[in-house]
């Protein structure tokens, strides 16, 4: 067959369309999907930017968003636009370092009582604190206005250094209120003692009364808010299948995902898989009796972020490796765990399953995009 | 020659006074997890203790720009003030490393060396920088001047 012969043959063009269809096959899978594998498609849609030093968000049930700002804003999205006017009623706080308005959360009965919550840091640069406030959010013009302020919980004792707050909030099944507070940096032994609220998690009334439940209640010289000890700086703390889930920042390495339990101490800093940035000890046991192991431990360091429940997985977000992790469990253990949507490769802040059942995830840099799975 | 030794005593002092530094970081780190009840071995201590010199890679260059600056005072006072050679340079060593220590936590808005969070370990860790001006003086050249 000549040359010729060959470019107009039936075969030639076979050949031709072939190349071409498995090209245009090939473009669209790497544009629509980077999770193939899993056999589930996926695309990323901003729903809007422009946001300052964003921390955590919540949806209200007309799907309005809630974002705050750590420098003390409460941001509202609506039909995707970032709406000039801002929230009124914020309480002052402290911004500075990883400092100010932090997290934000619905009552579980909102759509009756309008009731959220609000974590932040209170003080100044040598007295502040992590503090959680209940406020009622009320329509005022085209957004909303927080009223009935109650201070419900200021950690003691205030600190001076304005790093490792924790401030993520959770509502039980009862209704109660659990806070994380961190252990301010400078003050991590602390965390292993009961008279404080360093590197604790704890636990309240939603009127800020102490539930006689609460493990120390009753044990002399604890503090009887106390759920939870030996944590670090917690980023998370979700509720769901009946366990609570937290995840904490280690240091240079020892980043982990815990189960909660009342009473049960998590560690920091006697037991610890990190280091210290500048190479130090923290201490030399990884493991200690009488101490819980971490579900997950992330060394060298991704920085989780965030964390919710999402068709029956977890899904965290990461600061430092700007990653969304997967994480499937069963029995208290994880089961598999690696990255998802790898196309969100930047700091990553907060992440909720959104009204629509997709995941919608907060930027560092202030964007927040919605993950349409199809 | 004079100045090499000179420059072989100032970073004997940065050496000798980094690594004590350490040791009594290590110290104070394992003692504040003792006091709130953890049970420590005097063989795991000492490997900690190994594995804490990683800061020295940090904290040698930044006391040898401090002694540098320290040393450049303490030879000038004593040169037009007077008084012993070996009190100044040993005063102008700690003086150094504790303004280094302070230094670090305007900076980082915390003091990011955990055995000098405590005003104790901050004064104790200062102290090295003692060590460091007392070496010095025995290592480098006595100066003419300074002999008076």
């Amino acid at each position: 067959m000549s040359k010729d012969s060959f470019m107009y043959s039936k075969y030639f063009r076979y050949a031709v369309s072939l190349n071409v269809l498995l090209v245009v096959l090939a473009c669209s899978g790497v544009a629509k999907s980077a999770e193939k594998s899993n056999g589930s498609d996926y695309h990323i849609k901003t729903i809007a930017s422009g946001l300052a030093s964003p921390w955590a968000m919540a949806f209200l049930p007309n799907k309005d968003l809630i974002v705050s700002e750590r420098a003390g804003k409460l941001r509202l999205i609506r039909n995707g636009k970032l709406l000039e006017s801002e929230i009124q009623g914020v309480p002052e706080v402290y911004f500075a370092g990883q400092g100010g308005l932090l997290d934000v959360m619905l009552d579980r009965n909102f759509p009756t009582n309008n009731q959220l919550y609000l974590s932040f840091a209170y003080g100044d640069k040598s007295d502040n604190a992590t503090r959680l406030l209940k406020a009622k959010l009320v329509r005022h013009q085209d957004t909303y206005r927080l009223d009935n302020h109650q201070v419900l919980f200021t950690a003691q004792p205030m600190k001076n250094t304005s790093h490792h707050y924790g401030a993520r909030i959770a509502q039980m099944d009862d209704g109660s209120i659990l806070l994380t507070v961190g252990d301010g940096y400078s003050y991590r032994e602390q965390a292993q003692t009961l008279d404080n609220h360093f590197g604790k998690i704890i636990r309240i009334n939603a009127n800020g009364d102490i539930p006689l439940d609460n493990p120390y209640v009753g044990n002399k010289g604890a503090l009887p808010e106390i759920f939870s000890l030996g944590h670090r700086n917690q980023q998370s703390l979700i509720i769901h299948d009946g366990m609570i889930f937290e995840n904490e920042h280690g240091p240079k390495g020892g980043d982990e995902v815990n189960i909660i339990n009342p009473g049960v101490n998590y560690g920091w800093p006697i037991a610890t898989f990190g280091i210290d940035y500048n190479g130090a000890t923290i201490s030399p046991f990884s493991e200690y009796q009488g101490m819980q192991s971490p579900l997950v431990n992330w060394t060298p360091s991704i920085a989780p972020s965030s964390m919710t429940a999402h068709n029956g997985k977890l899904y965290v977000t990461s600061l430092a490796e700007g990653s969304i992790r997967k994480l499937s469990y069963a029995n208290d253990s994880v089961t598999d765990e690696g990255i998802v949507f790898p196309e969100l490769s930047e700091r990553l802040r907060d992440i909720v399953s959104g009204p629509n059942g997709n995941l919608v995830v907060l930027t560092d840099d202030g964007k927040i995009v919605q993950i349409i799975e199809q | 020659m004079t100045f090499i030794r000179m420059l072989f005593a100032w970073l004997s002092a940065a050496v000798a006074a980094s690594i004590a530094a350490s040791v009594i970081s290590s110290l104070f780190v394992q003692n504040a997890l003792i006091d709130v009840g953890a049970t420590i071995d005097i063989g795991s201590r000492l490997s900690a203790a190994v594995r804490d010199f990683s800061i020295l890679q940090a904290l040698i260059p930044l006391l040898a720009i401090a002694f540098l600056v320290a040393f450049i005072v303490a030879a000038l006072s004593h040169r037009y003030l007077g008084g012993s050679r070996l009190a100044w340079f040993c005063s102008g060593g700690a003086i150094s490393f504790f303004t280094m220590l302070m230094i670090m936590v305007w900076v980082f808005g915390l003091m990011p060396i955990a055995g000098a969070r405590s005003l104790t370990g901050h004064i104790s860790m200062s102290l090295c920088g003692l060590l460091g001006g007392w070496l010095y003086i025995k290592l480098a050249p006595q100066q003419n001047h300074e002999q008076r």
